[in-house]
């Protein structure tokens, strides 16, 4: 939710858009996953989650 | 009615405060109860949802918008039914009678657009999880469209606990679940189960919705493994239109009995993006 904060810490990282590159696609990917850092669970769905969009952008 | 404290929670008072929220018709509670109801057929289905005829409009609204290709061609609930199919015209009906109901709260300072996308998300997600371990598909969307119950009732009836909650959580760096333990004793899984019990929900829904952030699919409860999964999903796609979004915890255990590779996931990802473009529009607009 939107109300359900992060640290003050961590400024959002803009969501991704058509024109969006893969630089700012994989900041936003990391930005997703930041509150989940050493799970291995959460490590493997990050990488998916970042090669699909990634292939979706055909970067 | 019992005055509203402002400071810890159990599950008694939830239970006590339940009737601040809109209950949801008979006609939506035999509807869910049926939800996974084989021997249900068309005219029983139809029947019991035109016992309602406020459901019946919205279904129809949303039978009638792009997401199904048929504008216009849908003029009653038998023609759903006959053009649809009976599994799509009872998850359609759940969708209604839930946006009927509950979508009608609008907390202040609550993004209640924010909250519906993601509850629509979840729902398409455990969907589409339980199509792959080959669970009830139907019973997997409602639970998901109602997981996070609890969140609007805490909202809705404890703003300052759920302020107190919100600080605490930016505050310390903690997820909204571990936030609302650490001060109020309870988490809006627990209280959207509670509400979900009030309602004469099915059990399996009651127990998804309540253990959907503390997950073991040892404890015998595998739709809050799938639920809880597709919460993952929902927040990993960034389906919800969240500028803050973030993905949960995932359980170990039920990651590993997803055993999804690089290829399936690509496919999983883009059905659940799919339908949850088209039925939020539908939805939404």
């Amino acid at each position: 939710m939107s109300d359900e904060l992060r640290p003050a810490a961590l400024p959002p990282v803009p969501m991704a858009t058509p024109d969006s590159d893969a630089e700012a696609i994989a900041a936003r990917v990391r930005y997703l996953f930041r509150m989940v850092e050493g799970s291995p669970a959460a490590a493997e769905l990050q990488a998916m989650v970042l090669a699909y969009r990634l292939e979706e952008k055909g970067a | 009615m019992s005055e509203v404290p402002t400071s810890g929670i159990d599950l008694d008072l939830v239970a006590r405060h339940v009737d601040k929220l809109p209950s949801p018709s008979a006609v939506v509670v035999e509807l869910l109860q049926r939800i996974d109801d084989e021997d249900m057929s068309s005219t029983q289905l139809a029947r019991i949802i035109a016992r309602d005829q406020a459901l019946v409009v919205r279904m129809l609204r949303i039978a009638n918008s792009p997401f199904y290709g048929l504008r216009g061609r849908v003029e009653s609930i038998a023609d759903a039914i006959a053009v649809l199919g009976l599994r799509a015209v009872r998850s359609l009906a759940a969708t209604s009678a839930v946006a009927g109901g509950l979508a009608g709260i609008a907390p202040p300072g609550f993004d209640t657009g924010v909250f519906w996308r993601h509850s629509l998300a979840v729902a398409i997600a455990s969907r589409a999880l339980a199509r792959r371990v080959k669970a009830s598909e139907d019973v997997a969307y409602v639970a998901g469209l109602l997981h996070d119950i609890g969140t609007l009732m805490l909202a809705s009836v404890f703003p300052a606990q759920r302020a107190a909650v919100l600080a605490h959580a930016a505050e310390h760096g903690l997820h909204i679940a571990d936030a609302e333990q650490a001060l109020l004793g309870i988490d809006h899984a627990q209280i959207g189960g509670t509400l979900a019990e009030r309602w004469n929900f099915p059990s399996q829904i009651c127990c998804a919705i309540s253990c959907h952030h503390r997950v073991s699919p040892e404890r015998g409860c595998l739709l809050a493994c799938t639920v809880h999964l597709g919460d993952v999903l929902a927040h990993a796609l960034d389906l919800a239109g969240d500028p803050a979004e973030r993905v949960l915890p995932i359980s170990p255990e039920c990651w590993a009995r997803l055993a999804l590779d690089r290829e399936s996931g690509r496919r999983l990802f883009a059905d659940i993006e799919r339908e949850f473009q088209a039925l939020s529009s539908a939805l939404f607009n």
